[in-house]
């Protein structure tokens, strides 16, 4: 007999008496997540960019924001980040249109991140405004290893895209019967770890600072 | 690893003289209790989501069968390979067989409880491939060669000091100071390179969604992400268990694990991965395996047992509980340590291999109220002992005192009159003071511990006293 088998005949000898009809298991399971709020912190009378900027540049998270009104601005915040910070004007742009048509003139653009110590520009798809998270998901023009190679990560939001929950960005992408890229990742602040003596420390392998330019447009 | 929970007592015995151990574990547990605390504080919606926590898992676990086919069905649509291991000897077969067919020769791992379950590190030795473990806990003891000691803080036994001179001796490249900082740093240097060049990733998975086929993973070094996209080939090992019905479902759970694990309301990094890289992707693996795996899960199903299988492995039953505070992981001899670890540990093994593990717990209750799905660890403990009674694993000396309690309790005057005389002696024994520090017969018992001098009288008898009071001021 097959493991495969094995396990499953075992589990249906254990579950037996609860055998139904799959509509009234859905049903049943529909029930269970109905109501979201009773579950979902909640943060009236603050608006979501303003959640999504308390909570994204609080202490536990330590993002910092900055915010320009258009999508052509971007670059030059950019740079003003990266002056204060003394560093110098070389990055990786993540190859999406809405970046790549920027006028990144006056940077030097890195197309490797293998090195450590690098900065990269990378656009969320959506802001969660709960707990001050950004979504990325893979495809052909968003590589996953852009997030978390570069030491220093800028994060282009447009404030459009920043929904409540993560309950909405799930039915926002179609729910289960949608195609799914391969990987979707909430990347809430920077790279950390808690592993020795419970000290938190940022830049555990992935990026040690993130900075998130919010577009009002 | 190689189980030896049947030496506990020697653990114990070996553990509570270890001085390093003890400051590393009371460094630590006071911060996560302090963080969870503050961080459930702030989340007046958790007693519902608990409710439903709970709730969501025990309907999982009710249609299993259903939820399990569901889940194969979805990945296999995604490009996944799915495999089922009964045993973890079976488990380690497939990871293996998978590593030799790539041609592995090295292979990053991101931690996951399941993969110590199974023995990942001998599958992966078995096939030739170097293992490099890339969680900042699991590189430490990686490199000290041995075994984790929490869950979700696999070197929790380790101070700082220690990793610093471990560090100094193993990296290429020193650490540039003994701070944590840089300790982390030298960590980040040593395995920047090994990330990019693995020809496997090896991940666990927090949760399996039934209806898309995801895996999700959590953490907040971002290493299962680079653990996971560079190699040709990956493959994630998982408990049965670990499945919820749908996204929302997961979310429910999200919120309570990255509270109740480090006091945190998310993780950095959550992960749901639905398949092997699409075909314009820029980047991911081409090959990936998924192997569930039940080791005696399925034999817990249906029994007194079942609850054990809501747990969402968040670690703040042992970060809560006295015993493990004092003797930390090691002592348990086993993968899973602290309260979950004594019920699962005999659940996965034997009664009597693990005979002293649901002995060793004051049944204080702190492990239930911190469990974010309501796991009843210290009534199954309870069911540990009484099941060890049938099985006449209870060791002579308890079980001449339990029948002699046994022979007492049945009979209530004489119980009365015992434990009210039992009350007086040891107030009179306490000597005035509020602490018993020493008692015949109780020596090794009260080595490390002081019991309070007892309240007036048994409880009957304060009963008695009360109700009479009441009745004559009426
Ligand atoms: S038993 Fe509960 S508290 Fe302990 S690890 Fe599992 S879920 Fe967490």
């Amino acid at each position: 007999m097959s493991d495969r088998s094995a396990i499953l005949g075992a589990i249906r000898a254990a579950t037996r008496a609860c055998e139904v009809p799959a509509s009234q298991i859905a049903s049943e399971a529909a029930t269970l997540v109905a109501e979201a709020t009773v579950v979902q912190p909640k943060f009236g009378g603050v608006s979501l960019v303003e959640r999504f900027v308390s909570k994204a540049s609080s202490e536990r998270v330590t993002a910092t924001v900055s915010r320009v009104d258009t999508m052509a601005e971007v670059p030059a915040s950019v740079a003003d980040y990266l002056n204060q910070r003394d560093q110098r004007m070389q990055l990786a742009v993540q190859p999406t249109v809405k970046l790549e048509q920027l006028d990144w003139a006056g940077f030097e653009r890195l197309d490797d991140l293998a090195d450590d110590g690098g900065v990269a520009v990378t656009l969320a798809e959506y802001g969660i405004a709960e707990t001050g998270s950004v979504v990325f998901r893979s495809a052909a023009d968003a590589p996953v290893l852009l997030t978390f190679l570069p030491l220093i990560h800028i994060v282009v939001l447009q404030a459009s895209t920043i929904l409540a929950y993560p309950e909405d960005l799930w039915s926002h992408l179609g729910g289960a019967d949608a195609p799914q890229s391969r990987a979707l990742t909430l990347v809430t602040g920077t790279s950390g770890t808690a592993d020795i003596e419970a000290i938190n420390v940022r830049g555990a392998h992935g990026p040690r600072s993130m900075h998130i330019v919010l577009v009002t447009e | 690893m190689i189980q030896t929970s049947e030496k506990f007592r020697e653990h114990v015995a070996h553990a509570l003289t270890d001085a390093d151990l003890k400051i590393a574990l009371t460094r630590t547990t006071g911060l996560l209790q302090s963080r969870r605390r503050q961080v459930i504080d702030e989340y007046p919606e958790y007693a519902q989501a608990r409710i439903r926590a709970q709730a969501i898992k025990d309907h999982t676990l009710k249609h299993l069968g259903h939820y399990l086919e569901m889940f194969e069905a979805n990945a296999t649509a995604n490009g996944a390979k799915v495999h089922w291991a009964a045993t973890p000897g079976e488990a380690r077969r497939i990871v293996s067989d998978i590593c030799v067919k790539a041609g592995a020769k090295t292979a990053t791992r991101v931690k996951s409880m399941l993969g110590e379950e199974i023995g990942i590190a001998e599958a992966l030795a078995d096939a030739g491939v170097e293992r490099i473990e890339t969680d900042l806990a699991e590189h430490i003891i990686q490199l000290a060669g041995e075994a984790p000691s929490h869950i979700v803080m696999p070197a929790m036994h380790k101070t700082r000091e220690q990793v610093a001179s471990l560090f100094d001796e193993k990296h290429g490249v020193a650490p540039d100071s003994h701070d944590v900082t840089d300790l982390v740093a030298s960590a980040r240097r040593e395995l920047r390179k090994k990330f990019l060049s693995a020809d496997v990733g090896i991940s666990g998975a927090n949760f399996l969604i039934a209806d898309t086929g995801a895996i999700v993973t959590v953490t907040n070094e971002g290493n299962s992400e680079l653990t996971c996209t560079p190699p040709k080939t990956h493959i994630v090992t998982v408990g049965i268990e670990k499945i919820v019905p749908g996204m929302d479902h997961a979310t429910v759970l999200l919120r309570l694990l990255a509270r109740a694990a480090i006091g945190a309301e998310i993780t950095q990094y959550t992960t749901f991965y639905n398949g092997p890289k699409r075909e314009d992707d820029a980047d991911g693996p081409t090959d990936y395996h998924i192997v569930l795996v039940d080791n005696h899960r399925s034999e817990m199903l249906g029994t007194d047992l079942q609850p054990m299988l809501r747990c969402i492995r968040c670690g703040a039953c042992m970060n809560h509980c006295p015993v493990y505070a004092a003797v930390g992981g090691h002592a348990y001899g086993a993968v899973y340590p602290g309260p979950m670890g004594s019920v699962l540990t005999p659940a996965m093994s034997s009664l009597e291999a693990a005979k002293d593990l649901p002995n060793a717990c004051t049944l204080n209750g702190r492990c239930k109220e911190v469990c974010p799905v309501n796991i009843p660890l210290p009534d199954m403990l309870r069911t540990f002992r009484a099941r060890q009674w049938e099985a006449g694993l209870t060791p002579p000396l308890a079980q001449w005192a339990l029948k002699g309690w046994g022979f007492v309790a049945r009979r209530p005057r004489i119980y009365r009159l015992a434990s009210g005389l039992s009350v007086y002696g040891l107030r009179l024994w306490a000597f005035g003071k509020g602490r018993i520090r020493k008692m015949p017969l109780a020596s090794s018992w009260l080595k490390y511990r002081d019991l309070p001098r007892p309240e007036k009288g048994s409880f009957m008898q304060q009963y008695n006293a009360s109700e009479h009071a009441k009745r004559s001021r009426k």
